[in-house]
């Protein structure tokens, strides 16, 4: 019997997935091919009559692997990591954890916790802005004040600056990170609990015995999406310090918009992309085989 | 069976609506060519010579403007450009906002998406002549209109090292010293009527020590920017009189001006305000001067016009800004007009320049100064302007800009990376020194983009 199109289900699978593969074709390989090319070209923004586009073998993986703008990204991308990945690891679980009961209007705390993660970084960056300000009267140093601590530069503090930036950005992911651990949480039977109950367990020890060994694989993903996403700082950088108070909060993907749309050099900018997705790349292979080596096991 | 039925139908509808959205950018030239097809077949031959007249002298000219005016500057450009579409039949003009426009005509060269005349930042001359967005306009302006502009107009509107107009504007900035009256006759500080009278160093720098006496700061140079993206226009003038510059307007290079002493001196000094409690490095916004009352002099533009009539009344008055050994300067710079190479592939060069001819007619650059508060860049126009007759309140703007010492910044295509890295390296300087070792290594960053990218060769 002749088999037409729709019948074969091998085609139809093809043919459903063929224009969300066109649209990663268009916007994502092809660019990322093109990103490939440039970066051993030299590449502008708008190329001059005068410095047509040629080949330039590798001198820009060189000047960006030797460039100390280059590392001063990248020690500050990963001490942002440090800042950021363990506050939202262990903030949102003790969040969820007191969410995570069946009184009236614990929906409402839950949507307000949740509702950082709806604004865009942009206006979150704006609104910290002031609150992060630098005179006497600003909201950070008024509380500050209260505790009997001097005015602080933050954001206008190179010492300060970044950790700030760390700040605001626990805040506005903590709502989503802790919608991931309540639903792992309320996943975890409750039979199991009312078994330690009757066993004579403490809350810690329900905590520490049953919850977070069976929160495991969510603390994994909330650990690996964390990492990723902490390396990929741009936003707050770009409205709030353009990388200053003395370069002291450039970060990578800062340094390749800054390469690219400020310096207008493709080429070079291209150069850093493909070492920032390898670093990446490098990052999440280690995360699978560490972080998952138990599960496998 | 029925499943997959609907599967692949859920494919087909979402494969179809991908294809719709790209192609939307097609009607309006659908649209054209119909109407072309119509005109085509008119049968009178009169009639059909009548209709080709009307097609080659009814012009399309797309104009561009910045989409972030304040509204009664956006409300004049829609009146002015309708007047002159309505008194020039041989062509219709399409005005485009443009979100970002500096940019949007980088991409536009790429995209070859330009219009036929755009506004532009003055200070980006040297971006965009370098991309070769703009036509010379020197054979379109006689040497009487040249010389009605104002020589600082003149200036920004030239790409130095071509030494050629390339764009016109309507207008030109002011800068000064904002400064608070009451307070300055509290010290007993002399008042300078005159950029001729300004202030040296020495008493500049007393009248400080005063006013800190007194409770007050002296200064705000816009220090609330964490950016500093004011500097690299407000700072020049006060660079100037140290006797150092941005950029060697003869290499232009930073290596010379940049890192010169004159310029690290200029820098420094900056530092020694903040230090010496004249500035508040700290300050979290720039109303110190106008809303906060505390402040007593405030480097900025004329856009602060009516904020300091509305809140300082007649205590908001102009002072030049002091000589620190090397003469008094102001800033310059504003927005220009140009046409584009795309109206050359167009063929509505000769519209665009008649275009640019009645945005410098006296009551359209009168309409405008009155409209964004800018300077008026006729001088036929000032003299008539009461708001900078002698003895008015904006008059030392006037003084300035007729004066001839009006300083423009450097008309170099690496001007994005240079205001950028200049403006943060001040902010940083203010707040923490080290002003030779920071300017040295801007210095060498800025002259090593010039050399990797070609800017400085002959084309």
């Amino acid at each position: 019997m002749k088999k037409k199109l729709f019948y074969d289900q091998k085609t139809a699978a093809w043919l459903m997935c063929a224009p969300a593969m066109a649209t990663l074709l268009i916007f994502v390989v092809i660019p990322f091919f093109m990103s490939f090319v440039y970066s051993f070209t030299n590449k502008q923004f708008v190329m001059g009559v005068n410095n047509p586009l040629r080949f330039v073998g590798l001198e820009n993986y060189k000047r960006v692997l030797t460039s100390g703008d280059m590392i001063a990204a990248a020690k500050n991308t990963v001490k942002y990591t440090v800042y950021v990945v363990p506050a939202l690891t262990i903030l949102p679980l003790l969040l969820a954890l007191l969410l995570n009961n069946r009184l009236k209007g614990m929906t409402i705390y839950r949507v307000i916790c949740f509702s950082p993660q709806v604004i865009s970084m942009a206006v979150v960056s704006i609104v910290w802005a002031f609150i992060l300000g630098s005179s006497p009267n600003s909201m950070m140093n008024t509380i500050m004040g209260l505790l009997g601590i001097l005015p602080q530069g933050w954001l206008k503090d190179p010492s300060q600056s970044l950790f700030s930036i760390a700040v605001m950005s626990v805040w506005s992911a903590i709502g989503f990170n802790m919608i991931i651990y309540l639903s792992g949480i309320q996943f975890i039977s409750q039979d199991i609990y009312e078994a330690a109950q009757m066993d004579g367990c403490t809350p810690v020890q329900k905590f520490f015995y049953i919850t977070f060994p069976m929160l495991k694989n969510t603390v994994v993903f909330i650990v690996m999406t964390n990492i990723v996403s902490s390396l990929k700082l741009f936003t707050q950088v770009l409205v709030l310090t353009k990388g200053g108070p003395m370069k002291s909060t450039i970060s990578l993907v800062y340094l390749i918009y800054e390469t690219g749309f400020v310096k207008m050099q493709i080429g070079v900018s291209a150069a850093q992309s493909v070492v920032f997705f390898v670093v990446v790349m490098v990052v999440s292979m280690i995360q699978s085989k560490v972080l998952l080596k138990e599960e496998k096991a | 069976m029925k499943k997959i039925h609907k599967r692949a139908l859920c494919g087909l509808v979402s494969g179809i609506l991908v294809l719709g959205t790209a192609g939307c950018s097609g009607e309006s030239k659908t649209v054209e060519t119909k109407s072309q097809v119509q005109n085509q077949t008119a049968q009178n031959e009169e009639s059909q010579a009548l209709t080709q007249a009307v097609q080659e002298g009814g012009k399309d000219i797309t104009v561009w403007i910045p989409s972030n005016l304040v509204e009664t500057e956006r409300d004049y450009y829609y009146k002015m450009l309708g007047e002159i579409d309505e008194a020039h039949e041989e062509f219709q003009i399409k005005i485009s906002e443009q979100a970002d426009l500096s940019n949007q005509l980088l991409s536009a060269i790429i995209s070859d998406d330009l219009p036929d005349l755009t506004m532009s930042d003055g200070n980006r001359l040297g971006v965009f002549c370098h991309a070769g967005v703009f036509l010379p306009l020197d054979d379109y302006f006689s040497d009487d209109i040249k010389k009605d502009l104002l020589p600082s107009v003149i200036d920004e509107c030239t790409y130095a090292p071509e030494g050629k107009l390339y764009n016109i504007a309507q207008f030109d900035s002011g800068l000064a010293l904002w400064a608070n009256k009451s307070m300055l006759e509290e010290v007993g500080a002399r008042i300078p009527k005159s950029y001729k009278e300004a202030w040296d160093r020495a008493e500049f720098e007393e009248i400080c020590q005063k006013l800190k006496d007194k409770g007050y700061w002296a200064l705000d140079v816009g220090q609330s920017d964490t950016t500093g993206s004011k500097f690299y226009y407000t700072y020049l003038p006060v660079v100037k009189s140290f006797g150092g510059d941005w950029m060697d307007r003869t290499t232009m290079e930073a290596k010379g001006a940049l890192d010169s002493d004159a310029t690290i001196e200029a820098a420094e000094y900056l530092y020694w305000l903040g230090q010496q409690g004249y500035i508040d490095v700290m300050a979290d916004s720039d109303d110190g001067y106008y809303g906060k009352k505390n402040t007593c002099m405030l480097l900025y533009g004329h856009w602060m016009a009516p904020q300091v009539q509305e809140l300082l009344g007649e205590d908001g008055i102009l002072v030049p800004i002091p000589n620190f050994g090397h003469g008094v300067y102001t800033g310059s710079g504003s927005q220009t007009w140009g046409i584009t190479t795309k109206a050359e592939k167009n063929g509505t060069v000769e519209e665009c320049a008649v275009i640019l001819k009645e945005l410098l007619k006296p009551e359209y650059v009168q309409g405008m100064s009155d409209a964004n508060g800018s300077i008026p860049g006729l001088r036929s126009v000032l003299e008539k302007d009461p708001k900078y007759a002698e003895g008015g309140a904006l008059y030392l703007f006037r003084e300035q800009l007729e004066g001839g010492i009006a300083v423009n910044r450097p008309h170099t295509p690496a001007a994005v990376y240079v205001r950028a890295t200049i403006g943060q390296t001040l902010r940083d300087i203010l707040a923490y020194g080290n002003a030779k070792e920071a300017m040295e290594e801007i210095t060498a960053d800025i002259d090593q983009l010039i050399e990797d990218n070609n800017y400085n060769s002959k084309q």
